[in-house]
């Protein structure tokens, strides 16, 4: 089969979670790999709710990696700046610990949020410049139906006739087929 | 939210997306009221500028005035959003759905406000960024031993820190609005917030995980922010701020005012935008069981702090606490004590008492209240220093009163824009609240299991269930 | 090392003010006019404080000069967030006015109430910007400023030894202040020096601190030999 037969899109906007899990579980079982389904809905789903792989994330590492990068930034700047420019305290100390604790407290917290903030927007393509392999964020004509509260299903690469049978199975069910 | 998800759901969300569509010539009319005083805000300030920090009221001893006491006046209601909303989250309150949005923006646009009275509050405003640690050409750095640049660094976590936990949850939304638009300047605009928002698996899954950590991590922020606040009093030598309960103390306030303006801004969205359905009176019986909660922790505090002052006799605290209590200042303190304590208890411990209504007049009281409270920290204290020949007093300027009237009117302004543009109910939580609902006892067993916020009443998802 | 003290007696003290005047003219202090100072904007840097004691007609009036107490462990300095006051190796309590963006923070923060701040620009109409020092910059508006132990006369005596290759002799130096005194009730010198008239000073069965539970450890030191008791009623 030559590549340039396997680039069919079938979309369809659905209603109900239960239809679409019924016809995602069509597509599974007649050989299209759960990697080609994408299903985009108006509200998080239960993991358990479609017959398909559970997507991974990284936030947590990278917020952590954040508050420590934060956190030493911070504690450069309140530890390591009065130590480069000692001035005179007249017998207090110059690096104090409470106040280095405090600013380093404020440091860890701002680096764990950006960096949580950037990560959530880098895995969902949302960064300018970056977009999901497969053009699985592009804009679609039936995307209104998810503003909507519908489900939008979306299989890519598949065959004329992988994507014919689509149509019919969804047809049945879906407000709209595209 | 009701007993009948399944089959309301659908008609809930057209509802509620009807509601957010349809245009409101109130909130257009009250951007302009309010868009006068940000002129006011912004004339008094540009004055100010113009002719010295004289013209305010405040001189020697009484070195902080008005600036002060409304920096820690809005810094206290941006506790509204971001800390209550975060908490509702993490215990997963299903009440939490409609409210978390406009607490979040309140949290953001406070903040802004409050952010700026520091800097109104400069001699030499100018040179403000003097205190931001930055390598400049003789190296000389902020001392990070003042609580002053403590507060630079806990106000500016917490204003990205909010408004990245405004944003977070708000991009699906946006994405809505963008979806729903026609072709025009006003899709633009929604796709830009969007930033590509399509509703995938793995962005809600990113987004969940983000917004989870966001809320965890912005309660200690929010909570040291509050913190550090009072420590620019209560590092000083100074009799009547050196105090141990100082800390705890500003954010029990924060909080109690937070839900204040909280309360009266969800009293005026019910009303102004018709969500009765989603803004329930069982919303309102929650936060108003959480608001009387605060009231007596604040009457509490207040008690403890004053108690151990008399108690202990030494004659310069004495001196601040004896003007406070029964001398120039008695009058304000006593107001504070009625409309902090006495009113909110008397009100919100009956059912009655915690409907829209009553608990947003309670709210105005308390705003009133917590604001005599700054004002009652800042200028008595002050006014009655060690050496008693010093004793001053202080009364601001039409400058401090302009400024504070217009700071008022900013906050208006930019909360009523807000609103115009944006949902100010959380759409995608709503939905995800009704899925719940519908979701019988598999969604009933991710709400049952979670612990209800403070004294609310269980989550409404597992009772239906 | 140096630490630049002062005492001062207050049993010579006669309230005359003389000080405040020589203060305000070596030091190009604004005069701010009877409005603001009806205000609590007046801004002598060394104020003379009266307490009254006794019932009419048995009414004695005590004075006590209040000025900056250069203190040791000084709160005003760990406050401010540009480090426009900080403490100099002689123990003086410098203020860097350049620096100063005016939180007003150290003022709050000072026990004895002396730092004044300038709250407009400051004007000396003609003919007094004739008698401008010119050895004391003059201070814009929006910014803090107190006593300096006349850190002008310091360098000057300072430069002066030098030049000649000595040591500052004991009193060579002398605050304005003190050089106006009539009745001679101020000391300034050393107080690491033990034999410099202020240390003798700081000796004497009379010499307490000011507000002295604080632990500020003041530069002045003041002597009076009735029972002082704080002036806080």
């Amino acid at each position: 089969m030559t590549a340039a037969a396997q680039d069919h899109l079938v979309e369809a906007a659905f209603e109900r979670v239960e239809d679409v899990r019924a016809v995602v579980e069509a597509v599974l079982e007649s050989g299209v790999a759960a990697s080609q389904v994408e299903v985009r809905s108006p509200a998080p789903l239960e993991e358990d709710e479609l017959p398909l792989p559970k997507p991974k994330s990284r936030v947590l590492l990278f917020a952590l990696a954040g508050a420590v990068l934060g956190g030493l930034t911070a504690f450069g700047l309140a530890a390591g700046t009065a130590l480069a420019y000692p001035l005179p305290t007249g017998g207090m100390s110059i690096v104090a610990g409470p106040p280095v604790g405090v600013v380093t407290y404020e440091g860890t917290a701002l680096g764990l949020i950006i960096m949580t903030v950037l990560r959530v927007l880098w895995e969902g393509g949302l960064l300018p410049g970056r977009a999901i392999r497969g053009g699985r964020g592009r804009a679609s004509e039936l995307d209104h139906h998810v503003a909507n509260g519908r489900l939008l299903l979306r299989v890519h690469g598949l065959s004329e006739e992988q994507a014919g049978r689509l149509r019919d199975w969804s047809r049945a069910a879906a407000v709209e087929v595209g | 939210m009701t007993d009948r998800p399944q089959a309301s759901a659908r008609a809930l969300d057209g509802e509620l997306l009807g509601r957010l569509d349809r245009r409101r010539p109130g909130l257009l009319v009250g951007s302009l009221a309010s868009g006068a005083l940000v002129l006011v805000f912004f004339y008094c300030w540009g004055y100010q500028i113009a002719n010295g920090i004289g013209v305010t009221g405040i001189n020697r001893p009484v070195f902080w005035g008005f600036y002060i006491i409304n920096f820690v006046f809005w810094i206290g209601i941006s506790h509204a959003g971001t800390l209550i909303s975060a908490i509702l989250r993490v215990t997963k309150a299903e009440w939490r759905r409609p409210v978390t949005r406009s607490a979040e923006a309140i949290t953001l646009f406070a903040l802004a406000i409050g952010g700026l009275f520091p800097l109104i509050h400069l001699g030499r405003v100018t040179i403000f960024y003097y205190m931001i640690p930055y390598p400049n050409s003789r190296m000389l750095w902020p001392n990070f031993r003042s609580p002053l640049v403590w507060d630079i660094a806990a106000i500016t976590t917490y204003i990205i820190g909010s408004a990245l936990y405004l944003f977070l949850p708000l991009i699906p939304d946006a994405a809505v609005m963008r979806d729903r638009a026609a072709a025009g300047l006003k899709k633009r605009f929604y796709a830009v917030l969007a930033l590509g928002w399509r509703g995938t698996s793995q962005q809600w899954h990113s987004l969940e995980w983000g917004i989870r950590i966001l809320a965890v991590a912005i309660i200690p922020v929010a909570v040291s922010v509050h913190t550090i606040v009072s420590w620019d009093f209560a590092m000083t030598q100074t009799p009547g701020w050196k105090s141990t309960i100082f800390g705890p103390y500003f954010v029990v306030g924060a909080i109690f005012s937070g839900i204040a303006v909280l309360m009266i801004a969800m009293a005026l969205l019910r009303r102004g935008l018709a969500l009765d359905r989603f803004l329930t009176d069982r919303v309102f019986n929650n936060l108003g069981l959480l608001f009387v909660t605060m009231s007596l922790v604040w009457g509490y505090f207040t008690f403890a702090e004053h108690l151990t002052v008399w108690y202990s006799g030494d004659l310069f605290e004495k001196n601040v606490h004896h003007v406070l209590l029964h001398g120039d200042f008695a009058v304000p303190f006593w107001t504070m004590v009625v409309v902090n304590l006495v009113i909110p208890v008397a009100v919100l411990s009956f059912p009655r008492g915690r409907r829209p209504l009553p608990t947003a007049l309670v709210g105005c009281g308390v705003l009133v209240g917590m604001w005599l409270e700054r004002f009652l920290i800042v200028v008595p204290a002050l006014s009655t220093p060690r050496l008693a020949y010093s004793i001053g007093d202080y009364l601001p300027s039409w400058v401090e009163l302009g400024i504070m009237i217009g700071a008022i009117g900013v906050f208006a302004c930019l909360y009523f824009t807000f609103t115009q543009l944006l949902p100010i109910v959380s759409v995608w939580e709503m939905r995800e609240g009704w899925r719940h609902a519908a979701g019988g006892g598999e969604s009933g067993r991710t709400s049952g299991a979670a612990p209800t916020a403070t004294a609310a009443a269980p989550a409404p998802g597992g009772g239906g269930a | 090392m140096t630490r630049w003290g002062m005492a001062i007696d207050l049993d010579r003290c006669t309230g005359c003010e003389a000080c405040v005047v020589a203060c305000a003219a070596e030091n190009n202090i604004q005069t701010v006019g009877e409005e603001q100072a009806r205000e609590g904007r007046a801004m002598h840097w060394l104020r003379i404080e009266r307490y009254y004691e006794g019932e009419f007609p048995n009414v004695r009036t005590r004075f006590m000069p209040v000025l900056c107490q250069q203190c040791g462990a000084a709160p005003c300095e760990p406050v401010c967030p540009v480090y426009a006051t900080y403490r100099n190796p002689e123990g003086l309590n410098a203020m860097v006015y350049s620096r100063c963006i005016g939180t007003r923070f150290c003022a709050n923060n000072c026990p004895y109430t002396v730092r004044v701040f300038n709250w407009f620009d400051a004007e000396f109409p003609a003919p007094l910007d004739s008698q401008l020092n010119p050895d004391v910059s003059v201070r814009p508006g929006g910014v803090m400023e107190k006593c300096t132990f006349c850190v002008q006369r310091i360098q000057a005596g300072k430069d002066e030894a030098a030049q000649e290759e000595r040591e500052v002799a004991d009193g060579e130096i002398k605050t304005a202040c003190q050089q106006s005194c009539p009745t001679k009730a101020i000391a300034f010198g050393d107080l690491e020096d033990p034999d410099s008239e202020v240390s003798r000073w700081a000796e004497s069965p009379r010499a307490f601190s000011l507000l002295g539970d604080l632990d500020t450890r003041p530069g002045v030191v003041y002597l009076s030999g009735t029972e002082w008791r704080e002036p806080a009623e």
